[in-house]
């Protein structure tokens, strides 16, 4: 038994032949995690996810959700997994109780689902109005039960939260985060937004032009940060200060009276500076720099 | 299998409900009656020797020869852009798609919505023909189209020959309904189709021509050409096939869905 939900091999894709929107993704979506998708405008997120969902037909496209191989067993995976991909895909002109009513047929549920996915999402009372008038807020959330009418092991959301208001967006978070912690549904969300990543997800992947460039949990990902994060140092004597601390960390002058130091874990500052210090440097100023998730994955995708 | 097929069939039907389907279904029907009970009614010198004989039946052809060359083709290329716009107008293919359907699932159901809907309007047109009928005699009693002598058989036979006649164009403009996303495509190809068939009406090869059939069915005297009614619904039934077969292969095979 595999312990990967979502599982891709060398996927490759593109849309052209010689066009490579995807290439080399090997995604691996642990049981039970909210796996947050990461990547800026383009770099192939939503490609990535209609391959997961047999919307993009590939010859051998290496997939396996909940064990089982995308396209061969679809219809077994689009029983168990939800989805919404991109913007709300909803029947505009019938009410938010004819959407639920589509689609339960189609998964074959019982007709009290639709009143228990409305009161998940909160819609109960919105059920009889015609979702044209819904705001882009309740029209996310439709599209969130509709995705949970058959009580779906795997939740796959694109971008589920573009477009909304602060308060909508802290809305669609709580929901997934419940749906993951109570109800045990593995959540795959991608996001360009490295914030929204950071307080949703327990694992990140981080994608850019069509690779994946790191993946991995989100503590792994904070401490993949401190390898790369740099220390500014502002001396009374730049050589000096080289000297002393280029036997353990690599240093370069910046400038001058500025050192850079990488360092890798945060309390080697206080060394750092303790040996400066003690070597009769005078040290004026010690600042972080690069050292917040927001320049690390500015970092990774631009390397 | 099936249960599921009917199931998705009625949802199918649930996404028409408030869409302009059913308006353009009953105004459709209506507008050729309503114009010829005008049209009787106002010009009896001209027309009452013309309904001496067989008063029933000279109406029906009076009404269906409009709808079995224009009319009815026209509605076709409406309504299957219609039903099939309102998944790329709201953006719901790839929901639909998403959700554990057979492809043939969602193919067939949707085209049974189309077929359901394409002899409901031929039902209407019957119905207010008749209705207009009987209210042309209510006026002018001279035109004899009295209830008790409605040529219900010779308004089966035309109904249900321009049907079979229909049913591959109403396929082939399912399939491009479903092949473009921008309606405008499937609308002007449509209309260009069915204005070549008319355009080579006279062409020894016309019998290949699944946009004139429904015309045919309707304009050639089968009681003077009896053979020509064998090849007629034979050819209609092999486009019918070969149609369906060419549409569903194709869509089973797109590299995108939604
Ligand atoms: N249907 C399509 N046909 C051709 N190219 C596409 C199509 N969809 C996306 N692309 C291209 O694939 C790349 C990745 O797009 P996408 O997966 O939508 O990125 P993201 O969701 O991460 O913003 C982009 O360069 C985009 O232009
Ligand atoms: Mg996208």
């Amino acid at each position: 038994m595999n312990q990967w939900i979502i599982e891709t091999e060398h996927l490759d894709y593109g849309f052209r032949k010689d066009e490579k929107i995807l290439d080399d993704i090997n995604l691996r979506v642990p049981q039970g995690s909210v796996y947050g998708f990461l990547g800026p405008n383009g770099a192939g997120k939503t490609t990535t996810l209609r391959l997961l969902l047999g919307l993009l037909r590939s010859e051998n496209p290496n997939i396996r959700l909940l064990g089982r191989q995308m396209p061969g067993s679809r219809i077994d995976i689009l029983r168990r997994t939800g989805s919404l991909i991109e913007q709300p895909s909803l029947y505009l002109h019938l009410t938010g109780l004819e959407n639920l009513e589509v689609f339960r047929r189609a998964y074959e549920c019982p007709a009290s689902r639709v009143g228990e996915v409305l009161r998940i999402t909160r819609l109960s009372d919105a059920a009889h109005k015609r979702t044209r008038a819904y705001s882009l807020g309740m029209k996310q959330r439709l599209g969130i039960a509709i995705a949970l009418l058959h009580d779906p092991e795997v939740l796959i959301m694109d971008e589920p939260t573009n477009g909304l208001d602060p308060n909508g967006i802290i809305e669609i978070r709580e929901l997934i985060r419940d749906l993951n912690r109570q109800e045990g549904k593995t959540v795959l969300v991608s996001s360009h937004l490295l914030t929204e990543v950071e307080k949703l997800a327990t694992h990140v992947g981080i994608i850019h032009k069509g690779k994946l460039l790191f993946q991995g949990t989100l503590a792994e990902l904070q401490n993949f940060q401190y390898r790369r994060a740099l220390l500014e140092i502002e001396v009374d004597n730049v050589t000096r200060a080289e000297q002393i601390l280029s036997g353990r960390f690599s240093v370069s002058v910046n400038g001058g009276s500025t050192i850079h130091v990488g360092h890798t874990k945060p309390d080697e500052a206080a060394l750092i500076n303790h040996m400066l210090v003690g070597g009769g440097v005078g040290v004026s100023r010690l600042s972080a720099t690069g050292n917040d998730l927001e320049k690390l994955f500015l970092d990774i995708i631009s390397a | 299998m099936n249960t599921k097929f009917f199931a998705n069939t009625t949802a199918e039907f649930i996404k028409t409900k408030r869409s302009f389907a059913l308006w353009l279904t009953i105004l459709a029907a209506l507008f050729i009656p309503a114009i010829n009970v005008v049209i009787l009614l106002e010009r009896p010198e001209m027309l009452l020797a013309k309904f001496e004989q067989t008063p029933w039946l000279t109406f029906f052809r009076f009404n269906w020869k409009n709808v079995a060359a224009v009319i009815l083709p026209m509605y076709i290329i409406l309504i299957t852009n219609l039903i099939v716009q309102i998944e790329f107008r709201n953006n719901t293919w790839k929901q639909v798609y998403a959700s554990p359907r057979s492809f043939a699932d969602i193919f067939f159901s949707k085209l049974v919505v189309i077929q359901v809907l394409v002899p409901f309007y031929m039902l209407c047109f019957d119905g207010f023909v008749v209705l207009a009928g009987l209210l042309v005699h209510s006026v002018n009693p001279a035109y004899r189209l009295t209830a008790s002598s409605i040529d219900w058989n010779s308004l089966l036979m035309i109904s249900g020959r321009v049907y079979l006649g229909c049913l591959a164009v109403s396929v082939i403009q399912y399939w491009l309904s479903l092949r473009f996303r921008n309606f405008v495509i499937p609308l002007g190809l449509g209309l260009g189709l069915w204005i070549t068939g008319i355009v080579l009406m006279d062409w020894d090869k016309i019998i290949y021509y699944p946009y004139v059939y429904s015309t045919f069915m309707f304009f050639i005297d089968f009681d003077k050409e009896p053979q020509q009614l064998v090849v007629i619904v034979t050819s209609s039934i092999a486009a019918l096939v070969l149609s369906v077969s060419i549409a569903y292969y194709d869509m089973k095979h797109r590299p995108e869905r939604g």
